[in-house]
């Protein structure tokens, strides 16, 4: 081994270790099994003791152990040894038990570079702004750790101090890179599954299931718009439609997810052709046109939301047979695309739109169940006389009768259509979306279940609206010869506060509304300083998504574009290297042009907050007069001052014009004397007449 | 022709040593040697550590990561790392940039001693943090934390008598964050006189003559006390007569018989029967001897003779007469 390499830690090398250890694995802690942070924890105090209380560092025996023990605690805590969490687990304990054998500079080296890499691995599971600055304060907590190990004899102010320079001087360079390197396509596809519970829309619908939704008040998503925002009432969000029903669940049918489904791509793209066309034609002045820009949060789960009916305008997303929208792989991130809705007409009439799927599938029904709802719609059906008839009647069942809109609906047992419309009568909008459904397949119209969100909080700060996951919402499509499909929202009938002013209205007097979350900002809308707070928040996450988390291809080409008019490699290529040389330049000469005066000397700066205390007292020192005689001055007027001041004098004299004949520790030693008589030196708190500093000055 | 087969050992041998020549000799114009050299970019090396390399590593695979998981927070701690690193190309390189360093010359040691060869280092503030030195060939290592202006001192113990030309010595720095090394090599035309090891060997002129015998020169009675005279500037304070000093306050020398003026003659003839670098250590033993009690001397080597004189020009002359006496310049020891 190289004798340098071989060195020894000095200093407080160790300790700059263990603290950017503990910084490194602060983030994992939340995703990761107590045992495994225990094991962690277990050897970095090991390690300190061992720095602080003689050295029993490990040996090959103890750490062969230890590691038996690293596999066993990650294998018990998640049945496996591979997969992402898996993975990061063992990633952390071979850097904690790297820290616990570290030795050498070398070793040490090794862990400081390790460390950078384990916290990134932190940030594949969030990439919140929380995330972004806990990168800069932590790259500055293990830059210092770097400069301790190359600088043994650093102090930790100094350590620190010049790590947080470090990391400054590095910003612009990193954000050059960031916005003009290449960004190349994925080299593998990995589909990425944080193993995290997200809230959000699921693809099968109980009674009850939305409720559940309701009491979370995380972002769904944003909604920006180019004109004008539609009115409350048109704000229904299309996530999914489910129109298969076995008696208790809605669910798609099989074989019916991502674009195209079962249809062959030929027969898609001709439908899709269609359906552009359609979507172009409509000119009437009622139908109105809205041009937005999504920006979503995580979900996990593919699918997108339009309002109806939708189109996409980014690519890689993809129009459903449903006519809702899906990207091509489940949102892992924060994810933004723009889509474009026409809005107030039915979809779309039959003659114009070949059906890829019959619309009579919308009629199935389980075998058996619920049979008393089914006879009394059929019976409706026959009062009323024709489908639209129907549905008139139907909803005004449920307007009239006394039907509830709560978020704790009681249980429902095995028929539990007919229990809930003849009996319970409590329930969300799941419920009265999944027997409204039911009741027009029984009368034979064809319907089916759509959810999503209905709504949205016009934000203070930018045209856009905010979609709560409180906001999710079910309702029903029914298909009325002539019209296509029409959406009809039966729990409007119950509770039309619901659709006006949303899920906090309809469940304001029953004090239902994020009841679980007595801290949400959310609950204070009444306060206006708080809701622009909170908007203001909310706008700086979805700049952060937009701008940074988003930041991709596509972006960096249109950027390109419109500053360099050209967005092939060879100009990013040459923007990038000009601007990679420019701001290197700049920061080269800013840090010269910074550190071109010598810092003053540490007596002098404590001299100097010396200067500024006994300035309340009224005394200034003149430039022309030596400190001797500054302080002879004060201690003729002030002689309560008088041993503080010749003291802290003296010091400085011989510091500063005898520190020739001192060593270094005693050198130090007085240097920490003078610092703590600066310090004990009470600043004159109270008011002083402005005439008598002019007494004390002359 | 002759053809002549090597084995391969032999022929990495020569391959490392036409290597090392030519490496050697293009390091000469590059840097060549002076009493004063200025580090500037043509005489800097630089390249990533062993750290530097896993460091670069690692920014490679954060890259990938960030690129397959669309991860910009990943990406953006790869380019912040870059950043770090090319920062600490510019901190390396600045940290030896403008270092001047200035020969300060060495005393002349006999062999088996420690020659140490002092320079000079000075530059920019803040410039010069860390400096690794080594004088090549020997594991002498010194390292130094900057001061504006600082003297090192470089030891080597030298092996042979001669001039000892340690040749350039190596000087690196992995300053701030030791991702990278800067070094460079720098001959200051290091060059120190080393005179045979001084050995007391009883003279012998002859097969049958015995130990001790006093022909010439040498006479015993160093310390036979003669007379007092005044004390004259570049006396031994041994030799003063402190018991007088204190007494009335001047300076008395004491003379010996042996500083009488009676020249005495270190004669390569003296001691016939022993090898020459025997007799060399002899000679020297007894120069160093004459140093001591600053008697005059002189020396009569087979193709030289210088008279008897004392002083240290004097003394330095006859050790350099002995210590290249029978040396081509080619075989001087340098590394």
């Amino acid at each position: 081994m190289n004798k340098k390499n071989g060195r020894g830690l000095r200093g407080n090398t160790p300790s700059f270790l263990v603290i950017s250890h503990s910084i490194v694995v602060l983030p994992h802690i939340p995703n990761h099994s107590w045992w495994v942070i225990g094991l962690a924890f277990f050897c970095v105090l090991w390690r300190i003791l061992s720095d602080y209380g003689g050295r029993f560092l490990p040996g090959k025996a103890a750490r062969f152990l230890l590691v038996l023990c690293g596999f066993g605690v990650v294998y018990m805590a998640y049945d496996t040894l591979i997969g992402p969490l898996a993975g990061v687990a063992l990633l952390i304990l071979a850097y904690t038990f790297k820290l616990l054998e570290a030795r050498t500079e070398r070793d040490a080296n090794m862990v400081v570079t390790l460390s950078y890499f384990v916290m990134a691995t932190a940030f594949l599971f969030d990439q919140g702004f929380s995330k972004a600055i806990y990168l800069l304060f932590g790259s500055i907590v293990i830059s210092a750790s770097l400069i301790s190990v190359n600088q043994p004899l650093i102090t930790w102010k100094e350590g620190y101090r010049s790590a947080a320079f470090l990391i400054l001087k590095c910003l612009p360079v990193m954000v050059v890179l960031f916005v003009l390197v290449p960004r190349v396509p994925s080299l593998w596809n990995i589909q990425f599954d944080s193993q995290q519970a997200r809230t959000g829309l699921s693809d099968e619908m109980s009674p009850g299931d939305i409720a559940r939704l309701g009491e979370s008040d995380s972002v769904a998503f944003r909604a920006i718009f180019e004109g004008e925002l539609p009115p409350p009432a048109q704000r229904y969000w299309r996530a999914l439609v489910l129109n298969e029903f076995d008696g208790r669940r809605w669910s798609r049918r099989k074989g019916e997810g991502g674009h195209g489904g079962e249809v062959s791509p030929e027969k898609y793209r001709a439908w899709l052709l269609n359906y552009q066309t359609w979507f172009h034609g409509q000119s009437n002045p009622l139908v109105s046109h809205y041009r937005y820009k999504v920006v979503m949060e995580a979900s996990d789960k593919p699918w997108l939301f339009t309002l109806d009916w939708g189109r996409p305008l980014s690519p890689d997303i993809y129009l459903e047979p449903g006519f809702n929208l899906t990207a091509a792989k489940p949102i892992a991130e924060p994810f933004v695309y723009r889509a474009e809705s026409i809005n107030g007409v039915g979809l779309p009439p039959p003659e114009q739109m070949p059906q890829l799927r019959q619309v009579r599938r919308n009629l199935h029904l389980p075998d058996s169940g619920n049979e008393r709802s089914r006879r009394w719609a059929l019976g409706l059906r026959a009062e009323a006389g024709s489908d639209a008839a129907f549905i008139e009647k139907l909803l005004a069942h449920f307007e009239e009768q006394p039907f509830f809109y709560t978020l704790k609906p009681p249980l429902l047992g095995k028929d539990s259509i007919d229990q809930f419309l003849f009996s319970t009568r409590r329930g969300f909008c799941a419920h009265f979306a999944s027997t409204f459904t039911y009741l027009a397949r029984s009368a034979g119209i064809p319907a089916r279940v759509v959810v999503g969100y209905l709504g949205g909080e016009e934000s203070e700060v930018g045209n856009y609206l905010l979609v709560y996951q409180f906001d999710a919402h079910a309702w029903s499509e029914v298909w009325l010869p002539g019209e296509g499909w029409v959406r009809v929202d039966p729990t409007a009938a119950v509770a039309p506060e619901r659709v006006d002013g949303g899920v906090e209205d309809a469940l304001f007097q029953r004090g239902e509304f994020l009841a679980a979350h007595s801290l949400s900002l959310l609950r204070f809308r009444n306060n206006p300083s708080l809701n622009s707070l909170r908007h203001g928040m909310d706008y700086l996450r979805m700049l952060w998504i937009q701008k940074v988390v988003g930041y991709d291809r596509s972006i960096q080409a249109g950027l390109l574009q419109a500053i360099f008019g050209g967005s092939d490699l060879k100009t990013t290529v040459t923007v990038l290297a000009l601007g990679l040389v420019g701001v290197m330049l700049l920061v080269f000469f800013v840090d010269i042009w910074l550190n071109r005066l010598p810092r003053a000397s540490p007596e002098c700066r404590i001299y100097l907050r010396f200067c500024q205390k006994i300035s309340s007292y009224g005394y200034r020192k003149e430039s022309n007069e030596g400190e001797t005689a500054f302080a002879n001055r004060i201690v003729m007027t002030s002689p309560e001052l008088a041993e503080t001041v010749l003291c802290i004098t003296s010091h400085y004299v011989t510091l500063q014009y005898g520190s020739l004949d001192l060593d270094v520790s005693s050198r130090r030693q007085l240097l920490k004397d003078f610092d703590r008589e600066v310090k004990n030196l009470p600043k004159r708190k109270y008011f002083m007449l402005p005439w008598r500093k002019l007494a004390r000055r002359s | 022709m002759r053809i002549v087969f090597l084995s391969r050992s032999q022929t990495y041998r020569r391959i490392e040593t036409a290597l090392r020549t030519r490496f050697s000799a293009w390091l000469e114009k590059r840097i060549p040697p002076s009493e004063q050299v200025r580090l500037d970019h043509r005489r800097i090396f630089i390249f990533p550590t062993a750290n530097g390399g896993l460091f670069l590593g690692v920014s490679l695979v954060l890259f990938l990561a960030g690129v397959n998981y669309q991860n910009n927070l990943i990406l953006a701690l790869c380019f912040l790392l870059i950043s770090i690193f090319l920062n600490g190309i510019f901190a390396t390189y600045r940290n030896l940039s403008g270092l001047v360093f200035e020969s300060e010359g060495v005393l002349a040691v006999g062999v088996g001693e420690t020659l140490n060869f002092d320079f000079r280092v000075s530059g920019p503030r803040s410039a010069g943090q860390a400096l690794h030195l080594k004088l090549a060939g020997q594991a002498a290592v010194c390292t130094y934390y900057g001061v504006q202006e600082q003297r090192v001192s470089l030891p080597y113990v030298a092996t042979r008598r001669g001039w000892c030309k340690p040749g350039r010595f190596y000087l690196e720095s992995c300053y701030p964050l030791g991702l990278i090394r800067a070094w460079s090599w720098i001959d200051l035309g290091f060059a120190g006189l080393v005179y045979p090891r001084a050995i007391d060997c009883p003279v012998q002129t002859s097969f049958d003559e015995a130990v001790g015998d006093k022909t010439s020169g040498w006479r015993e009675g160093v310390d036979d006390f003669s007379e007092l005279r005044d004390y004259q500037y570049g006396d031994s304070p041994k030799h003063i007569d402190w018991k007088t000093f204190s007494k009335c306050g001047e300076l008395h020398t004491k003379q010996y018989l042996g500083q009488s003026g009676e020249s005495n003659w270190i004669d390569w003839d003296e001691w016939r029967l022993m090898s020459d670098e025997r007799r060399l250590s002899a000679m020297t033993y007894r120069i160093l001897a004459h140093c001591e009690s600053r008697e005059p001397f002189g020396l009569r080597l087979p193709n030289l003779e210088i008279s008897p004189y004392m002083g240290k020009a004097h003394i330095y002359r006859t050790l350099k007469a002995v210590a290249l006496f029978r040396l081509e310049d080619g075989k001087t020891d340098s590394a």
